[in-house]
């Protein structure tokens, strides 16, 4: 009888069609994993679903060789027409490299930048004073919760917050 | 300058070279602009660089010798769905012949397993694969576009010729099947 309720159940949210209200509450998902918490079923299908995805994604993810490019077309070149196969065009093909992503291709570029850019920043900080003004406030922070603290603990607790040792401040 | 049969050979192989009839040149160009995504498809696909390798020259032989050397309205779409088929059709011949070797192995050595755990990725992978050959031409043609390719789903509709809700259908159905097969297949191995 469970299983048929189960089984119903399954269905009706299948079928339960994700409305703008629904979205905009974000009910659809709520109600999707509280079933999903509670159905067997659901949950033995949610498993299977997630590793063809996750054996999808390990495929995405595989290395692939820089210089393969190059060798498929060397290989498809000998075998085109004669003056497809001297053309000059062809010649570029046959050491072409596999297409790396514009990320992949900006990476050296922007670690420069960025480095360059860190530089300045800190120069910047020491050259206006921000970095000693921040010092400043950190300190008298530090300062005035102390202060608050001797007003409103007791010594001992205190002491044991603030130990005398430590560095001085305010 | 003496004019001998070579050098004369030679200058007419490169005056040839250079004279590529504009009929033929988009070879070239197709293989120049879809190369690259072709071969990350063929090699998420076959995972082989041999196979791979031997798919992709298919695919170019295919294109270069249509009947009357016609270039196809959408070359794109041409050679993506070639390759795939191309390589799908690689895929079935690969396995029927590793079920061959298989049952030969059962019958002649005793079977070891290797409890290696980096071998888990790359059996999920192989299942994934044998899973794939099995799917229906259609169904697997949307799952190598969406999924190993990671076109968007109107790029894969348009290649296939269907609507753009067919091919979201299409994955999830192969989805749904993929899921179903490669848990079969993980149990018939723990059994």
């Amino acid at each position: 009888m469970n299983t048929i309720n189960n089984a119903n159940r399954c269905r009706s949210m299948e079928k339960n069609p994700a409305g703008l209200w629904n979205g905009l509450r974000l009910r659809l998902t709520e109600r999707l994993s509280d079933h999903v918490a509670h159905c067997p079923r659901c949950r033995q299908r949610l498993a299977m679903v997630n590793r063809v995805e996750l054996a999808l994604t390990l495929v995405q993810t595989q290395p692939l060789n820089v210089g393969l490019l190059a060798r498929a077309n060397n290989k498809a070149l000998d075998i085109l027409k004669h003056s497809l196969r001297n053309a000059p065009k062809s010649a570029a093909l046959r050491i072409a490299k596999t297409d790396l992503s514009r990320l992949e291709k900006m990476r050296p570029g922007l670690e420069r930048v960025l480095n360059a850019a860190a530089c300045v920043f800190v120069i910047f900080m020491i050259k206006t004073g921000i970095s000693r003004s921040l010092l400043d406030y950190k300190e008298q922070g530090e300062a005035v919760i102390k202060n608050y603290y001797a007003r409103n603990l007791d010594s001992q607790i205190f002491d044991e917050i603030f130990p005398k040792n430590s560095s001085p401040t305010g | 300058m003496a004019i001998n049969p070579t050098s004369l050979g030679l200058t007419f192989d490169l005056a040839q070279a250079h004279s590529v009839p504009k009929s033929q040149r988009w070879v070239l160009v197709a293989m120049q602009e879809f190369g690259p995504v072709l071969i990350t498809i063929l090699w998420r696909i076959l995972g082989n660089e041999e196979d791979v390798c031997d798919a992709y020259q298919d695919t170019f032989l295919r294109l270069a010798h249509l009947p009357n050397q016609q270039k196809p309205d959408n070359v794109r779409a041409y050679l993506f769905k070639t390759a795939s088929n191309l390589a799908i059709s690689m895929l079935r011949q690969k396995r029927l012949v590793h079920k061959y070797q298989e049952s030969f192995a059962r019958d002649y050595q005793p079977d070891t397993n290797n409890p290696v755990a980096e071998l888990d990725s790359m059996r999920l992978q192989q299942q994934l694969r044998e899973a794939i050959t099995e799917l229906p031409d259609y169904l697997g043609a949307v799952v190598v576009l969406r999924d190993l390719a990671q076109m968007p789903y109107n790029q894969v509709a348009k290649i296939l010729g269907i609507r753009t809700a067919a091919a979201r259908v299409y994955r999830h159905k192969a989805i749904k099947l993929l899921a179903k097969w490669m848990s079969e297949s993980e149990n018939r191995e723990e059994q």
